[in-house]
C-alpha cells in the first residue's frame, strides 16, 4: 500500500495556512518543504457525481453534453460544490482545476479509463466539426485536415492503451502508444500556436476561443493517456521525466497566449469604444478560462512529475499504484507522504 | 519545478495585469475624449475652415499627458503586484536553487504576447530598473503612434467667412462637431486599437509594453 487517508491535522493546516496546496503538492507554508501529494481515487466518481446532482455519474462523460468554456465555468461550480460535500475535499478549494472534463480533478495521476477518455475524444471531435461548421471562411490558417488526423491517430492510439492489459508485449505496445501520444501532443501544440497567430492578425471569435480550449483539453487528453500507460507497465521513472517535459511544452504554450489579448482581439472588432466595453464583458469569461485551464494543467503535471519522481525513487510499482486507485471506494482522496515512515 | 512555479506566479501576474491595464485603460478613455472634445469646442475659427486643422501640438499634448498619466498609474499597480510574486517562497526557491537562469531565460517568452509585439518593439529594453525614465519608456506623439493629421476637408467661405454672420456661424458650428467627432474615433482607434488590425500598435499596447519591460528588469535585476 503506498497511499493513506488523509491525516486530519493535515485538512486542519491547509485550513489554517501551515500548509498549502499546488496541483496535488502539499507543503509547509513556512519552510516551502514538499509534505506529500493529494491523489484522487475511483471514489471521486461518486462523490462528484452526489455533488453535482448530474446523472452522467462520471466528469468525462458531463463533456458530451457541455461545450468547452460551458465546461469550464460548470467545473468552477462543481469546485465550489465539492467544498461542501466533505472535509478532506476543502483542500481543492482555490486550486485551479483544469479540464475537469477531460481528466477528473487532475490532483495526482489521472483516474480517467480508457473507455471513457475515448468517449471524450469523441466529443471533442464532435464539438469541433461543430464550431468550424460555424466559422464562415475556414482558411488554410486553420489545417483542419491536419487537426482530424492528429484526433485519428489519437483515437488509434487510446485504443492500444485500453488494449494494453490483453496484450502480449504490453511494454513495447505502451512506449509506442506513448511516444505517439507524445507525438500528436506536440503537433496540436503547433495547430494551438498557428490559431493564436490567427487571432492576433484577425478579430478573434468565441468559436475560436472555444478551439483552442478543445484543443488544448486534447493536449492534456493525451498526456494523461500517455502517463497511464507508463505506469501501466511500471516505468514510472519515464513517466516522471515525460511529465517534466510536457509540464515545460505547455508553460511555453500558455506564455504564448494571453487572455488580455485574446480579449482585445475580440473586443476591438467592435465599431466603437462602447461596443469593445461590451464585447469585452462578454468574452472575458472564456479567455480567463481558457489561461486557467492551461495554468492548471502545467500546475497539475509538474505535480505528477514529482509524484511520479518520488515513487520511482521509493522503488514503487506503477501498477499497483493504479491499481489502489481503482479499487478505493471509499475516500475521494488519498495522501501520498514525500517520506516513506 | 521550483522554475516551472516562479514561471507560472510571473504568467498569473502578467495576465492580471494586463486585464487590469485594459480595464484602467477603458475607463480613463472618457476623460481623455472629453479634453479633446474641450479642444474641438475651444479651436479658432482659422482652424475650423482650413483642410487640416493645426491642432497636431494640442494633441499631442493632451494625449502624451493623459497616456503618461495612465502609465504611471498601471507601473504603480505593477509594481506592486510584482513585488509581491518577487518575495514569495517560489522566488527564493529559485534563487537558492542555481534556476536563476531558468527563470531569466524563458523571460522574453514571458514578455512576449504577440499582439502587443509592435509596441513592444517601440518600447526600448531597460539594461536596469534604475534606467527607467518617463521619457525611455514612452514618447507619444501623434506620429509616433500614428495619429493621423486631422482632415475634416476644407470649406469655401466667402470674404465674411471670419467675421461672422449666421450662415457661417452654422457652418463653423457644423465643422466644430465634425472636429470631435473626428477626435473621439481616433481616440478609439489609437488608444484602444479599434478599427486596426489587433496586433496594430495602439496607446494601450504601448502602456502593457512598457509594463513587461519593466517587469523584465526588476526581474533581472532581483536575480543578479
Amino acid at each position: 500500500m503506498y497511499l493513506r487517508a488523509l491525516p486530519p491535522e493535515l485538512i486542519d493546516g491547509v485550513g489554517s495556512g501551515a500548509f498549502k496546496v499546488a496541483g496535488s503538492i502539499i507543503k509547509n507554508t513556512s519552510n516551502g518543504q514538499i509534505v506529500g501529494h493529494l491523489q484522487e481515487t475511483g471514489a471521486m466518481d461518486i462523490v462528484l457525481k452526489g455533488a453535482t446532482g448530474v446523472a452522467t455519474g462520471n466528469p468525462l462523460a458531463m463533456a458530451d453534453t457541455a461545450a468547452g468554456v460551458g465546461t469550464l465555468v460548470q467545473n468552477e461550480q462543481i469546485k465550489a460544490r465539492l467544498t461542501e460535500v466533505q472535509s478532506s475535499l476543502s483542500l481543492v478549494q482555490g486550486m485551479q482545476v483544469a479540464n475537469l472534463a477531460v481528466a477528473g480533478l487532475g490532483i495526482g495521476v489521472s483516474i480517467a479509463g480508457f473507455a471513457l477518455m475515448l468517449k471524450k475524444m469523441k466529443g471533442i471531435e464532435t464539438q469541433i466539426r461543430d464550431i468550424d461548421s460555424k466559422i464562415e471562411a475556414v482558411t488554410d490558417e486553420r489545417r483542419n485536415d491536419e487537426l482530424q488526423t492528429v484526433m485519428s491517430d489519437i483515437r488509434n492510439d487510446l485504443t492500444i492503451v485500453d488494449t494494453l492489459p490483453s496484450r502480449k508485449n504490453k511494454a513495447t505496445a505502451a512506449e509506442t502508444a506513448q511516444r505517439e501520444l507524445a507525438r500528436s501532443a506536440g503537433r496540436l501544440e503547433g495547430v494551438f500556436r498557428r490559431d493564436v497567430e490567427a487571432m492576433e492578425r484577425n478579430h478573434a471569435t468565441r468559436e475560436g476561443i472555444e478551439r483552442l480550449w478543445n484543443v488544448s483539453s486534447m493536449i492534456r487528453l493525451c498526456h494523461e493517456a500517455g502517463q497511464r500507460a507508463l505506469f501501466t507497465i511500471d516505468d514510472v521513472k519515464l513517466a516522471a521525466e515525460y511529465s517534466e517535459r510536457q509540464a515545460e511544452s505547455l508553460l511555453r504554450l500558455a506564455e504564448g497566449v494571453s487572455a488580455d489579448a485574446l480579449t482585445r482581439s475580440y473586443a476591438a472588432a467592435g465599431g466603437s469604444a462602447d461596443d469593445f466595453v461590451a464585447r469585452r464583458a462578454d468574452i472575458l469569461p472564456a479567455s480567463a478560462a481558457l489561461h486557467k485551464a492551461l495554468t492548471g494543467s502545467v500546475t497539475a503535471i509538474t505535480a505528477q512529475a514529482d509524484l511520479a519522481r518520488r515513487l520511482d525513487e521509493s522503488g514503487a510499482k506503477g501498477s499497483l499504484y493504479l491499481k489502489e486507485l481503482d479499487e478505493e471506494t471509499r475516500e475521494p482522496l488519498l495522501f501520498l507522504p514525500a517520506t516513506a515512515e | 519545478m521550483g522554475a516551472i512555479e516562479a514561471e507560472l506566479a510571473v504568467l498569473d501576474w502578467r495576465e492580471k495585469e494586463l486585464s487590469e491595464i485594459t480595464s484602467q485603460v477603458v475607463d480613463a478613455l472618457p476623460r481623455l475624449k472629453q479634453d479633446l472634445n474641450d479642444l474641438a469646442m475651444a479651436a479658432g475659427k482659422a482652424n475650423l475652415v482650413v483642410k487640416t486643422p493645426k491642432l497636431g501640438r494640442d494633441v499631442d499634448k493632451i494625449v502624451a499627458e493623459w497616456s503618461q498619466a495612465e502609465l504611471q498609474v498601471a507601473l504603480g499597480r505593477a509594481r506592486v503586484d510584482l513585488e509581491v510574486v518577487i518575495k514569495s517562497d517560489t522566488f527564493d526557491v529559485v534563487r537558492s536553487g542555481g534556476m536563476k537562469e531558468d527563470l531569466l531565460s524563458a523571460f522574453p517568452a514571458l514578455a512576449g504576447v504577440g499582439m502587443i509585439g509592435a509596441s513592444l518593439a517601440a518600447v526600448p529594453a531597460l539594461v536596469a530598473y534604475a534606467t527607467i525614465t518617463t521619457t525611455t519608456l514612452l514618447v507619444f506623439t501623434t506620429s509616433s503612434i500614428s495619429w493621423p493629421i486631422l482632415g475634416i476637408g476644407a470649406v469655401v467661405l466667402g470674404g465674411t467667412a471670419l467675421a461672422g454672420g449666421k450662415s457661417i456661424d452654422r457652418t463653423i458650428s457644423k465643422r466644430r462637431e465634425a472636429l470631435a467627432a473626428s477626435l473621439e474615433a481616433l481616440a478609439d482607434e489609437n488608444v484602444l486599437g479599434i478599427g486596426k488590425a489587433p496586433n496594430a500598435d495602439c496607446i494601450l499596447s504601448r502602456i502593457q509594453a512598457a509594463v513587461l519591460r519593466e517587469a523584465e528588469a526588476i526581474i533581472r535585476e532581483e536575480m543578479v
